[in-house]
């Protein structure tokens, strides 16, 4: 069962792992350790080769969010064959930047839109943003609404795909 | 407390847990409204009573009049304190209050009216003898009038909308191109926001500082001062660490800033808790920006610094008593620094971080105070500021209070959504910022430095290990076999 797990956006390493009585071993990077994970109050601590560490964490689907050395890390949790498969398109739809409020749409769904122009304007910590077309094509669906909020990465602006001669 | 036996809080979070806090301490009974998805909050939990008001979307049960002052009546609630935000600098909620024969906890609303215009404020704190930066004076709409101007005063300028706040309808201008483009945008932006679009200019001072002065005043005449804060370190001009005293100002220019802040605040006919925020440059020159007319966020460090519970004495001038000191009873000791914790990704531009609270442990000591409104499990959303807490610590001098911080926010932990904890150590942390060499570009100027730090290849280690064996994709249904597993596959 091999996972790559990256720190705070950092570079993947790999890791597997085989559990033992007493704590597990842990090949990082190809390189074994002896370690083990034991609950301590409401938290843990974590040893690798003697060395132990308290640490508080938490499981969030693919990531596990940890306080460990006076700050907070998030590290990814990744099938490296499960990213394999993703790939689509993500191009045609433009996506929230952040959560927040559609502010003004400029485009309906026909137009045609070229590389750079304001597909609509958010707002957001107060503050306006433009959120702009990525290429040349026309407009699939618009599903932002003025006055409706959106959270993080929901999809504001779909392009039509491109040809297949053009892709 | 011979005042008020039962005062209703028309807010939510922290502040109103802060509230809730001093009624439970003066044995009065508390009321809050809430929204439905605030139903599981501390603040409902820690009042007396709590009253269900709605709306779409929830921020309006807040900034409904009509279902507040309803809750105040049908609990038997004789005061309605505002908090802070929402409805607490509306004059119309003030007089609403007082016109149903209820308390407003706050300043009368001919004070708040007076106060809440910019341009208005401006003029008032002129006649008060009160130092206001260069600017136009009256708002503008023609973009050459404000070219004009800006000649006139002298780049750079600042193109600030009358209603704006909290960064909203504000541009900078260093030249005439920019002075137009900046007077159009900062307009509509104000307009969309506030309904307001009136916009004027001013001198831009180069690295200024924002310090403020708390006063309180009663309805006997008595107006005091409890010194200042400094709030210079800011984003998107919103406050992110706040202190008291001010590590720049001297105890004269403390004692000028004072007076005018006083002499403000007396005519206006003030009552109350309020802020009066002046900005101040290089040389110590200090000029009015505008007065808060109610309780600020950073109103804890004054409290640290002075032992003045601010809430109670909003009270107790409420309830008609007088300000039991005078000016020269009222003295700073120590030094306190207040950070907000806020739901945000401040290496990515700050942006809004959603989510829900997985776990939240917060330091406790001598010398912390935690202020918050929130609960493990807690969804955080786009409802409402993303404030999670203000941790403040307090030290003999300000070199201890900043390590207090620094330790305290070591020991912060909020899992869940992205927070600005370790970014406010970094800053605490910056030579620049331990000097005291504090402006309102600090975080602009030092953001290389603030950058977030790798991991160590030790650290390293030990976080992808505990995050394997704490991760169920690492839950084999079937476990190796002891032996082989030592061995790691060899046979012997």
């Amino acid at each position: 069962m091999l996972r790559e797990l990256s720190i705070n956006g950092g570079k993947p390493n790999e890791v597997t792992l085989t559990r033992r009585a007493n704590g597990a071993r842990v090949w990082l990077n190809g390189k074994s350790l002896e370690a083990a994970l034991s609950p301590s109050g409401n938290d843990w601590v974590v040893t690798v080769d003697g060395r132990s560490v308290p640490v508080s964490l938490v499981v969030d689907r693919d990531k596990v969010l940890i306080h460990a050395f006076g700050r907070t890390w998030r590290i990814i949790v990744e099938d490296p064959a499960e990213r394999a498969m993703l790939g689509a398109n993500q191009s045609d739809v433009a996506k929230a930047p952040m959560p927040g409020v559609t502010v003004n749409v400029m485009v309906a769904a026909g137009d045609t839109v070229t590389a750079g122009q304001t597909l609509l304007i958010i707002e957001s910590m107060k503050m306006q943003m433009e959120i702009k077309s990525s290429r040349d094509g026309e407009v699939a669906q618009v599903d932002a609404r003025v006055g409706e909020s959106f959270t993080l990465g929901a999809p504001l602006v779909t392009l039509a795909p491109l040809e297949e001669a053009e892709a | 407390m011979s005042g008020f036996k039962k005062v209703l809080v028309a807010n939510r979070g922290e502040i109103a847990c802060r509230v809730l806090r001093t009624l439970r301490r003066l044995d009065i009974a508390s009321v809050v409204v809430y929204h439905e998805i605030d139903h599981d909050s501390p603040a409902v939990r820690d009042a007396d009573e709590a009253v269900l008001i709605t709306g779409t979307p929830p921020v309006s049960a807040y900034l409904d009049i009509a279902q507040i002052i309803a809750a105040a009546k049908s609990t038997g609630a004789e005061a309605i304190h505002p908090g802070f935000g929402f409805l607490s600098e509306k004059a119309e909620f003030a007089q609403a209050v007082v016109d149903a024969g209820l308390v407003f906890i706050g300043p009368p609303a001919s004070a708040i009216s007076a106060m809440g215009d910019k341009i208005e404020s401006k003029k008032l704190a002129a006649l008060a003898g009160v130092t206001t930066v260069p600017g136009s004076g009256d708002a503008i709409d023609d973009p050459e009038e404000a070219v004009a101007v800006a000649q006139r005063i002298g780049y750079p300028v600042l193109l600030k909308a009358s209603a704006g706040g909290g960064g909203k309808g504000m541009r900078i201008a260093h030249n005439d191109a920019e002075c137009r483009d900046g007077l159009v945008r900062a307009g509509a932006e104000a307009k969309a926001a506030f309904g307001d679009g009136r916009v004027f200019v001013e001198k831009f001072i180069v690295e200024p500082r924002h310090i403020e002065i708390q006063v309180l005043a009663d309805g006997h005449g008595n107006v005091v001062h409890l010194g200042e804060r400094e709030c210079s370190i800011q984003r998107r001009y919103q406050k992110v660490v706040e202190e008291a005293p001010s590590p720049f100002i001297t105890p004269d220019v403390r004692k000028a800033m004072g007076e005018q802040a006083c002499a403000l605040a007396r005519a206006v006919n003030y009552t109350s808790a309020g802020t009066v925020e002046m900005v101040v440059d290089r040389d110590r020159n200090f000029y009015f920006l505008e007065m808060n007319t109610r309780i600020q966020v950073e109103h804890p460090v004054t409290e640290m610094v002075t032992g003045v519970d601010i809430v109670e004495q909003q009270l107790r001038v409420a309830a008609g008593e007088a300000l039991p000191w005078t000016q020269d009873e009222i003295q700073q000791r120590g030094h306190a620094i207040e950070v907000r914790i806020y739901a945000e990704d401040a290496d990515a531009g700050y942006l809004p971080a959603t989510g829900k609270l997985l776990k939240v442990r917060f330091p406790t000591g001598p010398h912390i105070r935690i202020d918050h409104g929130v609960v493990e499990g807690q969804e955080i959303g786009a409802s409402f500021d993303p404030m999670i807490a203000k941790l403040i610590t307090f030290g003999a001098d300000r070199d201890k209070a900043i390590e207090a911080m620094r330790e305290a926010l070591e020991q912060t932990v909020v899992l869940g959504p992205v927070t600005n904890i370790d970014f406010l150590h970094r800053v605490v942390s910056h030579p620049a910022f331990q000097s005291g060499a504090t402006h309102t570009g600090f975080l602009d100027i030092y953001s290389e430095d603030l950058a977030v730090a790798s991991a160590t290849s030790d650290q390293e280690k030990l976080l992808n290990v505990a995050a394997a064996l704490a991760h169920p994709d690492f839950d084999f249904r079937y476990e190796t076999p002891e032996p082989a597993a030592t061995i790691g596959g060899w046979r012997v």
